[in-house]
């Protein structure tokens, strides 16, 4: 094989056509990097031997020397990388020592996570956690750190648990089987101390107020304790825990029956995940995305990839390194046929010779020189400008990630013509390498010895630059600092300047060491010779180190990257940026356990070398792209270990973070409208020029799932969004994460927070929080059901025996410890925030304290004094002895600081109990006095109502006097004026049918006769809805004179009299304006309509006469048979007017001319209701005419109040046509 | 009768023929402001004296009322049935509404 990869050999330029070996200063990387390892090769021609290849296993880190410039210490924790010893190398080492990455082996990192790897693939964690039950899991249970202990005060139950002590008996009948099994199962060491852990975490996590049970020195101590469960320690040299079970003792060690706090619930599944939790976070992205309505981002749904492969390669036999692991590849029967006829015909061109071969040879350029043309142009235009291309070994994308995988397809990617290379160098150039390693180096130096300045901008660091300080260094991490935290700023204090500077500073230096670690431990021909002993031909898939190592890799890559970039700034030479391009692609290929391009080349075709030999269009596996085109993918493979590149894990369906597409052609900036040289009245406008066509819109490709967002979004929205709102637990936020990773590009800084040795640590360590738990959940309700059950009984026997009344006591009971490490403890911060305040404040209300001082003295002696015990001190000395029980003698520690802390509390409790007594004597008399007084107010109120009682009583008996009175003022009355009181109410209510009638003449044609009075007037809806029915309605002359001349009618009916021999008269309210002014004469007309003639005139009982005067109503009414005149005035309240009365005489005398005796006539007044409003005059009128018609009294008749109804009950009447029927006037 | 239709000029209602009823018959409407007379037939509605009496004075049949010596005249009315004579008066009353 070296001889084969020492063979001169022409590449072919990208026409597929021979060419010689370009000169160096060929851009393309394939000439140059020959060049490079020919010159390598003359340099020193000597190979690395097979022998070399097996390294020995890589020596503690201390053992090996400092990598020559680059202090060790500085990149190591970042990117353990272990070295090996110096090896037997022909060529000069890039840097000594050399490195040996034993491929398939597992990287050895931290010394006490080495033992829990079993696989290169598998992550430490997952390794940590399924070793988590075994012995190893020991480590991880979570300490208890010495710390204030915190108390609450509660009331327990402190009835004894049995009447009598129970006599010692055998532990065989003091344990139960349940619990004797147990131990047996469990190991007897391991057993108590689980158990003691698992109620602590148990009642950390139930947020229990009970605290973790107590453990004693020794058995004889718990034996005389109280408890269900008791621990004790056992052993004087190497302590241990063992637990004692009392059958008959039924004190639980819990009985605050808390529920698991909401955070911990999660934990109790047997996989420690939420049901749902994925789908669950994916809804709340979505939702908060589209709630936010941020613009800066999306989530998509990916969809199903095209059933096409991207690039037409076709796919290739199977792996056999990864038979798991299938990959996919296209039938394409066509091309494989092509191919095979396309193998025959210049396999036969090649052995038929020269004449026909270069025949041929013309024609097919002739006949395609066209279409190379066009594919070419993206080459020729980079070597016209210079640009630097990379090359990297051709991925195989599968068709989809479900279909079956033909195996055996006879097509080729040229991937078998690959061969391991002799020395990694070479593609890129030895002394490349070197050069770069150097400048690293240096800068590194710089750095170091403080040579460099910060500035606000280059310009300025240029300008401050002193002697013996770097530029190129000093802008490259001014450089760096923008590429973290972007553009400075203006307002920040120094302080924080000059701290982001180094901490970009530190950033810088350990890349820059990692970049040189990565490059010497690569480029190492130790390295490919002893993966060639491995894998005689190269495989597909090439796990380089652990994972830890392969993510470094990206982290150099991206820092390469940004090295790359500086060009910009500070022009690099086109050999170096070549370098840096393909070291990127290496570095890349690296993380995603590819081969790296620079490992392999192409094997020489023997018929090169043969006369007329004509390049076949092989297919080749490495592929060359312009450096810009590159891009940089991180590969998540501890969760997606296999080989293919992260897209094939995209499914339907799945999530990711996409930016918002962003049109090719940017809009112009907004500008104001051109200043109008005159005053313009309408608002200036500003004017946005976008090109709106679609054209110009860059559509993300939706099947590659690349380039998802730029780090500094996704670390806002990661850190921000979820760490902080969503659950405040790390946990669940990283099952988060790592669920999100299929699909989204972390930033580089996400991945040393996550997968460092602290990480994983604490991941472990709140994996063994619910660990124990969860082993003996079970095993504890049963042991609890059991005891509760035993219990009961016992009481049903005691009961007979004796009546024991409960006591209750109060205790101060210790908190639950706070959270083992700071960040557990800052999480869980807001569980704790109410209790930290409360041991005082939460003192209850009723306190039955009398028995307490006789009830706790037996207790305080059963505690554990400090005074009969060694100091604390002395005991921590004492446990911290013991190496490997330290946690439970500073647990033991703390429990006796918990006992001092509860006898403190019995003191205080004793004084409270007496300010108590004090306070309550006091309330006492308070109450004595505030009952007093209660008595003294309720005996006054009773001789209050008393009085009103009697009050009442009087003032009942004065109102049947006032009726009596009235009555008999109204019989006076009746016989002073004749008129009497009713025999019944005159207003009552309509019934329905004329309620309904009165409200339909609203719906009646305006102009139609709804009835007519007796003298013929029409009445309409006008007269109704406007004069009558509203209830502040002035009536008018058509309702008065109609309703007026009805009551005369019935009357005159009722009593048998004719219109010309009335007993009851009525005049029209005209007849009165007339009389006025132009005097009786000039009414005979009307006279002689009424009836009203000398002779009839003394027979007729009532004459109504309606006045209407300047808008108000009144009623003059003479009765001849009384000799009488009246007029009623509502407003006066039945007393009339003195003109109206005279001139009333003066119409009788005129009528009855010489029959008129002056001394027998007299004007008199009638009392009535006396109208308050403005609008009720015709009303009383219309009504005080009907009684002066029956002869009633008005004043005893109706009340003002009654008049809206009246109104209803007049319109009913009129559409009655008269008093007759349900208006009837009879019977009053 | 015939013979006197035949004679009788309707311009013409001669104070000679003052003895009998004459065909034709001038009344005074009055609303003590304004004074209008009208000339019509014994037979004649009155309504259409009325209607015109409005009219002119830009009132409501409703809301006002005719009265013939005190008393309603309704539309309906004719000079024959009011038994009116020559050069009697219609007099024009507001509608009568009272409420305080």
């Amino acid at each position: 094989m070296p001889s084969q990869a020492l063979t001169p050999r022409t590449t072919r330029n990208s026409r597929g056509l021979r060419t010689a070996a370009a000169p160096s200063s060929d851009p393309f990387v394939g000439s140059s990097s020959r060049t490079l390892s020919r010159a390598l090769e003359a340099a020193d021609p000597a190979t690395p031997t097979p022998v070399s290849r097996f390294a020995p296993p890589a020596p503690p880190r201390d053992q090996v020397p400092a990598l020559g410039p680059i202090p060790e210490e500085q990149h190591q924790p970042t990117t353990p990388i272990p070295v090996a010893g110096p090896s037997t190398l022909g060529r000069p080492p890039i840097f000594p020592p050399p490195v040996v990455l034993p491929p398939a082996t597992p990287y050895p990192t931290t010394p006490h996570l080495t033992t829990s790897f079993s696989s290169p693939l598998e992550h430490p964690r997952l390794a940590a956690i399924r070793s988590t039950p075994s012995s190893a899991g020991r480590n991880n249970a979570p300490r208890t750190p010495a710390r204030r202990p915190r108390f609450i005060t509660r009331f327990v139950d402190a009835t004894p648990p049995t009447p009598r002590a129970p006599t010692p008996k055998s532990p065989d009948e003091e344990e139960t089987r349940l619990f004797a099994q147990r131990r047996e199962q469990e190991d007897e060491d391991n057993f108590a101390r689980e158990l003691w852990i698992s109620i602590r975490n148990d009642g950390y996590m139930r947020d229990c107020w009970c605290g973790p049970p107590p453990i004693y020195s020794s058995r004889e101590e718990a034996e005389s304790a109280s408890g269900h469960l008791r621990f004790y320690v056992v052993g004087s040299e190497t302590k241990n825990l063992r637990v004692l079970q009392k059958k008959n003792d039924f004190g639980w060690h819990c009985v605050c029956g808390n529920e698991y706090h909401v955070a911990y619930k999660p934990f109790l599944n047997a996989n420690g995940k939420r049901p749902a939790e994925d789908t669950e976070f994916d809804l709340i992205a979505q939702n908060q995305d589209s709630a936010s309505g941020k613009r800066s981002q999306s989530i998509d749904r990916v969809v199903p990839a095209p059933t096409e492969p991207a690039p037409p390669t076709p796919a290739t036999e199977e792996q056999p390194q990864a038979p798991g692991l299938t990959l996919d590849k296209s039938p394409a029967p066509a091309q494989s046929m092509w191919s095979q006829a396309y193998d025959t015909i210049t396999r036969a061109v090649a052995t038929m010779g020269g004449p026909l071969a270069a025949i041929f040879g013309k024609l097919r350029e002739q006949l395609q020189v066209d279409s190379y043309e066009a594919v070419d142009t993206r080459s020729k235009d980079a070597a016209n400008n210079d640009a630097i291309t990379v090359k990297r070994l051709k991925r195989r994308v599968p068709v989809s990630p479900t279909a079956p995988v033909p195996s055996n397809e006879e097509d080729d990617d040229g991937f078998n013509n690959l061969v391991w290379t002799t020395d990694p160098t070479n593609r890129i150039g030895f002394q490349n390498i070197q050069h770069l390693l150097n400048a690293f180096e240096s800068q590194r130096q710089h750095i170091k010895a403080g040579r460099i300045i910060d500035g606000p901008s280059i310009a300025v660091i240029q300008a401050q630059l002193k002697d013996g300080q770097d530029l190129g260094t000093s802008i490259a991490v001014h450089k760096y600092r923008e590429h973290k935290y972007g553009p400075l700023p203006d307002k920040m204090s120094e302080d924080e300047q000059a701290d982001q500077f180094l901490r970009t500073l530190a950033a810088y230096y350990d890349r820059l060491g990692n970049s040189c670690n990565f490059m010497v431990t690569i480029y190492d021909s130790d390295l490919v010779s002893s993966l060639q002993n491995t894998h005689p031909n190269p495989p597909r898939r090439l796990p380089l180190g652990g994972s830890q190592f392969r993510q470094s890799a990206m982290m150099v890559a991206e820092f390469l990257g940004f090295v790359r970039s500086l060009d910009a700034v500070r022009p690099i030479d086109t050999a170096t940026l070549e370098t840096i391009s393909q070291m990127i692609v290496d570095a890349n290929a690296v993380h995603k356990q590819e081969l790296l391009p620079s490992y392999v080349e192409l094997r020489g075709d023997v018929t090169e070398a043969m006369p007329g030999y004509f390049p076949e269009e092989k297919v080749s596996p490495i592929e060359e792209l312009p450096a810009e085109e590159f891009k940089v993918q991180a590969l998540y493979d501890y969760r997606f270990p296999g080989p293919e590149p992260s897209e094939a894990h995209i499914r339907p369906g799945d999530l990711r973070l996409v930016p918002e597409p962003k049109g090719i052609l940017k809009p112009s900036k907004e500008f104001d409208a051109p200043p109008s040289p005159k005053y313009v009245a309408t608002p200036e406008k500003k004017r946005k020029l976008a090109f709106v066509n679609p054209v110009s819109k860059f559509i993300p490709p939706t099947h590659i799932p690349t380039q998802i967002m730029s780090p500094g979004q996704a670390e806002k929205i990661m850190r921000a969004k979820f760490k902080a709102d969503l659950l405040r637990d790390e946990h669940s936020l990283r099952m988060f994460e790592a669920a999100r990773t299929v699909s989204r590009n972390k930033p580089m800084g996400y991945f040393e927070d996550q997968w460092s040795l602290e990480a994983v640590e604490r991941d472990d360590r709140e994996m063994g929080l619910t660990h124990f738990t969860q082993k003996y959940n079970d095993f504890f309700s049963d042991l609890q059901d059991d005891m509760v059950k035993r219990e009961e009984k016992q009481q049903e026997n005691n009961k007979t025996q004796l009546n024991v009344t409960p006591r209750r006591r109060m205790v101060r009971i210790p908190l639950p410890p706070l959270p083992s490490t700071p960040e557990m403890r800052q999480r869980l911060a807001h569980l704790f925030e109410d209790d930290t305040s409360s041991p005082e404040g939460s003192t209850p209300g009723v306190n039955p304290l009398s028995r307490l001082d006789a009830f706790m003295r037996p207790k305080v002696e059963e505690t554990p004094k400090p005074a009969k015990k060694p100091e604390p001190a002395t005991l921590e000395e004492f446990f911290a002895a013991d190496d490997d029980d330290l946690e439970i003698s500073i647990l033991k520690l703390e429990q006796i600081q918990i006992d001092r802390q509860i006898q403190d509390d019995f003191v205080d409790g004793v004084h409270r109990l007496k300010e108590e007594k004090r306070r309550r004597e006091e309330e006492a008399a308070l109450r004595e006095k505030r009952r007093l007084i209660e008595e003294e107010r309720r005996r006054k109120e009773e001789e209050r109502r008393r009085q009103e009682e009697e009050r009442r009583k009087q003032e009942d008996e004065r109102r049947r006097e006032q009726a009596a009175q009235q009555a008999q003022e109204a019989d006076e009355e009746a016989a002073l004026t004749g008129l009497r009181r009713p025999s019944r109410p005159l207003i009552t209510d309509l019934s329905t049918e004329w309620n309904h009638r009165v409200t339909s003449t609203a719906r009646t044609n305006p102009t139609a006769e709804l009835a007519k009075t007796l003298d013929g007037q029409p009445l309409t809806r006008r007269d109704f809805e406007e004069k009558l029915l509203p209830p502040t309605a002035w009536l008018n002359d058509n309702i008065i004179i109609g309703s007026i001349l009805h009551v005369a009618d019935y009357i005159n009916k009722s009593k048998g009299a004719t219109d010309q021999d009335p007993k009851c008269a009525a005049l029209t309210s005209f007849f009165w304006p007339r009389f006025i002014s132009q005097g009786p004469g000039a009414c005979s007309r009307i006279f002689r309509r009424a009836g009203l003639r000398k002779g009839n005139l003394l027979n007729i009982d009532t004459i109504l006469i309606p006045i209407c005067d300047q808008s108000h109503w009144t009623l003059a009414v003479v009765r001849p048979g009384r000799r009488a005149v009246s007029h009623i005035d509502s407003m006066r309240a039945g007393a009339g007017d003195e003109r109206v009365k005279t001139k009333l005489l003066e119409l009788m005398r005129f009528l009855l001319e010489d029959e008129f005796v002056e001394a027998d006539w007299s004007a008199v007044d009638y009392a009535g209701p006396r109208q308050t409003n403005g609008w009720d005059c015709g009303v009383f009128t219309i009504t005080n005419a009907i009684c002066m018609a029956l002869g009633l009294n008005p004043k005893f008749t109706y009340t003002e109040r009654e008049l809206t109804l009246q109104r209803r009950r007049l319109a009913a009447m009129l559409l009655n046509g008269g008093f007759k029927g349900d208006f009837t006037l009879d019977g009053f | 009768m015939a013979d006197n239709a035949e004679n009788g000029s309707p311009a013409q209602p001669g104070p000679d023929q003052g003895q009998g009823p004459t065909e034709h018959l001038n009344i005074k409407v009055t609303d003590n402001n304004n004074e209008v007379f009208f000339k019509i037939k014994r037979s004649t509605k009155l309504e259409k004296l009325m209607t015109a009496f409005c009219e002119r004075q830009g009132k409501t049949l409703a809301s006002v009322r005719f009265l013939f010596e005190g008393q309603r005249v309704q539309p309906s009315d004719t000079p024959e049935t009011l038994e009116m004579q020559d050069g009697d008066t219609l007099e024009v009353h507001q509608e009568q509404v009272g409420g305080c």
